[in-house]
């Protein structure tokens, strides 16, 4: 009965008629459609502090009881995992007579000492204290030697030019990957040194690459305040200077991303007692 | 019968030779005249089918008119039985195919000079390589004052979708295809000529007079075929030459020459 | 017969019937925020840029958005009678646009009507904030954005799609993938390092094409129809960055992955101070920032052009740039390969999938900023994407070719030695 001819004709128009939408007889895209433009004016309302800190860092305001600093180690909870280099001794493609030719390159995206204190955990202010106001040092310079970045971690502060040079024999590249600022992309032949300046600050630390050499891989974190710290070989790291007030830290590594996401410490007009983190070995797989 | 079929199926032919009549002053004819020699042959060859299709569709017409009319009057009775014409099987036999005999003959001249080689014009010179591509038209021409050579040389110049030719002397292209079949087609010039992938078809014509042409695709090549066109600039020798000149610096800008600050 | 009219019925039902209006979409970084923290951006990017189908033209931003002159007759509620000024002006030139208060003139003065306003074009918009009394002189806002987006939805939605994410119904087909105007990165520009594109890269792709790609030429558009595409795909280019500079700074405090969130209460208190107080300095600092970009990009400073004429070619030169490419200084064989095929080195490595760094790929290649695999240019193809002139061979050497891995030489190698590549990337197509 439903192919029936007297049913025929009513399949024939349910099947054509949802494609006959008059309305949209335009070509394609609706390019025709009636459109409407109105203006936002170039001031937007403002809020009345703009300076009101949120988030990741309360701290009260201008420091009037002294400084402190924050300092402590952080430990792997587990084994840490035994990673397999990332080029085999003698088993570069590219430039072998210099890269990975008497060492392998060893995978630096986790760095355990027999201890259990992680490497190259940055510890930082997601933005500068309210009231802070002091001048920021020349960061350390970053080296390409052995076809690795040297170090694997830095801190780059807005503003101020971080120098790069390239201690090699061969031709590297520095190719960054920002959130908010500029990435560049800069040929650096062997011998030769390079400035680049980051406007802004970034939420988190990002990776920078050589294209040439594609193992070679650092991280860069950028603040327009000196309150961070990278552990050291050991999982150990200190802030100094800290003025007094409560704040909350962000604890990031590459493996396992932001491990604290607010981690509350209170300066009280002296050093805070040194910290213990922990965190399990799981958090670092990827 | 009804008496008004007759006059039913002898209006519609009468409404169609009408249309045929008003059809230039309607706009609905040929885009405009041909503005190539081979074009000119084309659209005379069209005429001369179009007046043996016309006389031989007034003449059937009146005589099934004449039929249908006279049926009106049958009555009951006896139908005339035919056992069928041998003359008349060999007259509509054989009158037809003359006559299309006749039309194949006759065109065969114009169809070779455009599609054999051999009969192309002695004097013909190609002047451009017209690579068909998703969906625009890719063209390559030799420096000023060179010959287009098969093999793409260092010193060619290269332009997209806008095609200069000299006005009143033959013109080759090579028609290539990047990917998949298009069809190179300039209606005022009465040509069309299928870019096949993997062939290179030499494709001439001549414009009689100048202008700006348009160049469509004419062969269904993907979703933008619909917008897939160019232009044809017929010119005068001297602007011709001026046009490759320019081309020439344009594309060889350097960045630091003060004379041209191309199409920046 | 209930059957056959039910089954009919339920037929019609699936394939529907009417508009689906075109709708801005937000990026993945934006989708992996928190429910409410991504209705938060929703709502700034709408009163920002609002929808396709009822544009915001954002004065902040450097966009030509194009003005229509008028002058006020008469004044209602919420609607004004205004006449056009000028002596072309149509009843579609003012359809859909906004009254503004007329800018001033660089002298700080208003300047009086100077001609009489042409009669048939009386046209009535409609007012919402500030109010104008009759006589006065407006301007109608948004003429270019108006046309440009009836023109990028006919010739461009399809492939690069309505936000301008390079992700149109016809984008998964095609290889090289539609650019991705979100970052505000694009490939083959005539500024340096860390610039935006001006108009005229822009437009040059546009009006030449990317051969090699999809991408086509739009020369038989006439020119002010190419520039009101080149001033849409601009603002679309600045809603993504404006989108990404508001998204980043929340990512680590708002994100939807709920082994990082807070408790809901905290969250839902966090995030409207974030909204109070944070969100408008945010988005002020965004705005000066494009501003600041994409107005440095139009720049003639910004500008690279060579500092010495072309060594005109010959077989020394040629020769000099055979050993740059080869050498070690440029290295460019190990990506390009050593008969510049494009399959050097470089190109057989395992490199890390981009957006996950230490995660390798299944496939060795190098990536594009975008997440595409990017092949090197074949140099013996004789195909320049990016423009065949001199300047553009140059000017992808000196500043490289952004958001590849194309590294600028322009600070390691002199104008000499770059001209000598260039003769030599010439020369390749053409010898065996």
């Amino acid at each position: 009965m439903l192919v029936s001819p007297r049913y025929l004709w009513l399949l024939t128009v349910a099947l054509v008629l949802p494609g006959c939408d008059l309305a949209r007889l335009d070509p394609g895209g609706g390019a025709f459609s009636d459109v409407t433009v109105s203006v936002r004016p170039v001031a937007v309302a403002k809020a009345d502090s703009p300076e009101t800190p949120t988030g990741a860092d309360p701290s009260p305001g201008v420091p009037s009881g002294g400084t402190g600093s924050f300092s402590g180690v952080v430990l792997l909870n587990g084994t840490a995992p035994v990673l397999p280099p990332r080029v085999g001794k003698g088993a570069s493609k590219v430039d072998p007579t210099v890269c990975a030719a008497e060492d392998a390159i060893p995978d630096e995206s986790l760095v355990v000492s027999p201890t259990g204190g992680i490497a190259n955990v940055f510890i930082y202010l997601d933005r500068k204290p309210s009231g802070w106001k002091g001048t920021l040092e020349n960061s350390v310079p970053l080296d390409q030697l052995a076809c690795i970045f040297k170090p694997h971690s830095l801190v780059a502060f807005a503003n101020i030019p971080l120098l790069m040079k390239n201690s090699d024999k061969v031709a590297h590249n520095v190719q960054t990957f920002p959130s908010l600022n500029s990435s560049i992309n800069a040929s650096m032949p062997a011998g030769t040194t390079m400035e680049t300046v980051f406007k802004k600050p970034e939420p988190k630390p990002f990776a920078a690459k050589c294209q040439i050499h594609p193992w070679m891989e650092y991280w860069t974190l950028v603040v327009d305040h000196p309150f961070v710290a990278i552990t050291d070989s050991e999982g150990k790291f200190s802030i100094p200077s800290l003025p007094s007030g409560k704040y909350k830290f962000r604890i990031w590594h590459e493996r396992a991303d932001l491990l604290e996401r607010a981690y509350a410490v209170e300066i009280k007009g002296g050093d805070a007692a040194p910290v213990e983190l922990k965190f399990d070995v799981a958090r670092f797989s990827r | 019968m009804n008496k008004l079929w007759p006059l039913f199926f002898m209006f519609w032919p009468v409404v169609a030779i009408v249309l045929f009549v008003i059809a230039p002053d309607m706009n609905w004819w040929f885009p405009s005249p041909a503005m190539s020699p081979l074009g000119q042959q084309i659209d005379n060859l069209f005429y001369l089918i179009l007046v043996i299709v016309a006389v031989t569709f007034i003449g059937t017409h009146i005589a099934l008119g004449y039929v249908l009319y006279k049926g009106l009057n049958v009555g009951s009775g006896k139908a005339w039985f035919s056992h069928g014409s041998h003359s008349l099987e060999m007259l509509w036999s054989i009158a037809p195919a003359s006559i299309l005999l006749f039309i194949s003959l006759y065109q065969m001249d114009v169809w070779m000079s455009f599609r054999v080689k051999s009969h192309y014009p002695k004097d013909v010179t190609p002047i451009a390589e017209v690579t068909a591509r998703q969906f625009e038209w890719r063209i390559r021409l030799p420096a000023p004052g060179k010959k287009l050579s098969p093999i793409p040389q260092a010193d060619d110049l290269y332009t997209v979708n806008d095609l200069h030719v000299p006005t009143g002397q033959p013109v080759l292209i090579r028609l290539r295809s990047m990917d998949v079949q298009h069809s190179f087609f300039v209606p005022e010039l009465r040509i069309k000529q299928d870019a096949v992938p993997g062939t290179v078809i030499p494709v001439w014509f001549e414009c009689s007079a100048k202008g700006e042409f348009d160049l469509t695709c004419t062969e269904l090549c993907g979703w933008g075929h619909y917008k897939m066109r160019g232009r044809v600039f017929s010119e005068t020798e001297a602007e011709y030459q001026n046009y490759l000149i320019n081309l020439q610096k344009e594309q060889q800008f350097d960045g630091t020459s003060t004379t041209e600050a191309a199409a920046e | 017969m209930t059957r056959t009219l039910l089954l009919y019925s339920l037929i019609l039902l699936a394939c529907g019937c009417g508009r689906r209006p075109a709708q801005f979409s937000l990026s993945s970084a934006t989708l992996e925020l928190s429910d409410a923290a991504q209705d938060v951006v929703r709502e700034e990017l709408t009163a920002a840029f609002g929808t396709p189908e009822s544009l915001v033209a954002w004065q902040a931003l450097p966009v030509d958005f194009g003005t229509v002159d008028a002058v006020v007759e008469n004044v209602a509620d919420s609607s004004a009678e205004v006449k056009l000024l000028s002596a072309v002006g149509s009843d579609f030139t003012a359809r859909g646009l906004s009254i503004a208060p007329k800018p001033a003139t660089e002298s700080g003065d208003v300047e009086t009507a100077p001609t009489e306003p042409s009669a048939a074009t009386l046209i009535t918009v409609p007012v919402t904030e500030a109010t104008f009394k009759q006589g006065e002189q407006v301007a109608l806002v948004g003429e270019h954005l108006r046309n440009g987006r009836a023109l990028y939805h006919r010739h461009c939605v399809h492939c690069h799609g309505v936000s301008g994410d390079g992700n149109g119904p016809t984008a998964q087909y095609l290889t090289p993938r539609p650019r991705d105007y979100r970052r505000g990165l694009f490939k083959f520009t005539s500024t340096t390092v860390s610039v935006r594109p001006s108009r005229d890269d822009l437009h040059r792709v546009i009006k030449y094409g990317v051969p090699g790609t999809y991408m086509p030429s739009f020369m038989l558009l006439p020119e002010n129809e190419t520039r009101e595409i080149v001033e849409y795909v601009r603002w679309l280019a600045m809603r993504g960055e404006y989108e990404t500079k508001i998204v980043v700074p929340m990512q680590s405090d708002f994100t939807g992955n709920p082994e990082n969130r807070t408790a809901a209460s905290e969250a839902a208190e966090a995030l409207k101070v974030f909204r109070e107080s944070d969100l408008p300095g945010l988005v002020e600092t965004a705005a000066q920032e494009l501003s600041d970009d994409w107005s440095a990009a139009e720049d003639e400073g910004n500008t690279v052009l060579p500092k010495s004429s072309r060594t005109p070619s010959g077989p020394e030169s040629i020769d000099r740039g055979r050993k740059l490419f080869l050498g070690e200084k440029a290295k460019c064989a190990s990506c390009h390969g050593e008969l510049g095929r494009g399959n050097g080195p470089s190109t057989e490595a395992f490199n890390d999938v981009p957006g996950k760094p230490g995660v390798k790929s299944d496939v060795p290649g190098l990536f594009d900023i975008w997440g595409n695999i990017i092949k090197p240019r074949n140099l013996t193809q004789d195909v320049f994407r990016g423009g065949r002139r001199p300047v553009d061979v140059y000017r992808r050497i000196h500043s490289g070719i952004k958001g590849t891995p194309m590294q600028a030489f322009g600070s390691t190698l002199t104008d000499e030695e770059i001209w000598d590549l260039v003769n030599y990337v010439y020369s390749i197509p053409h010898t065996r």
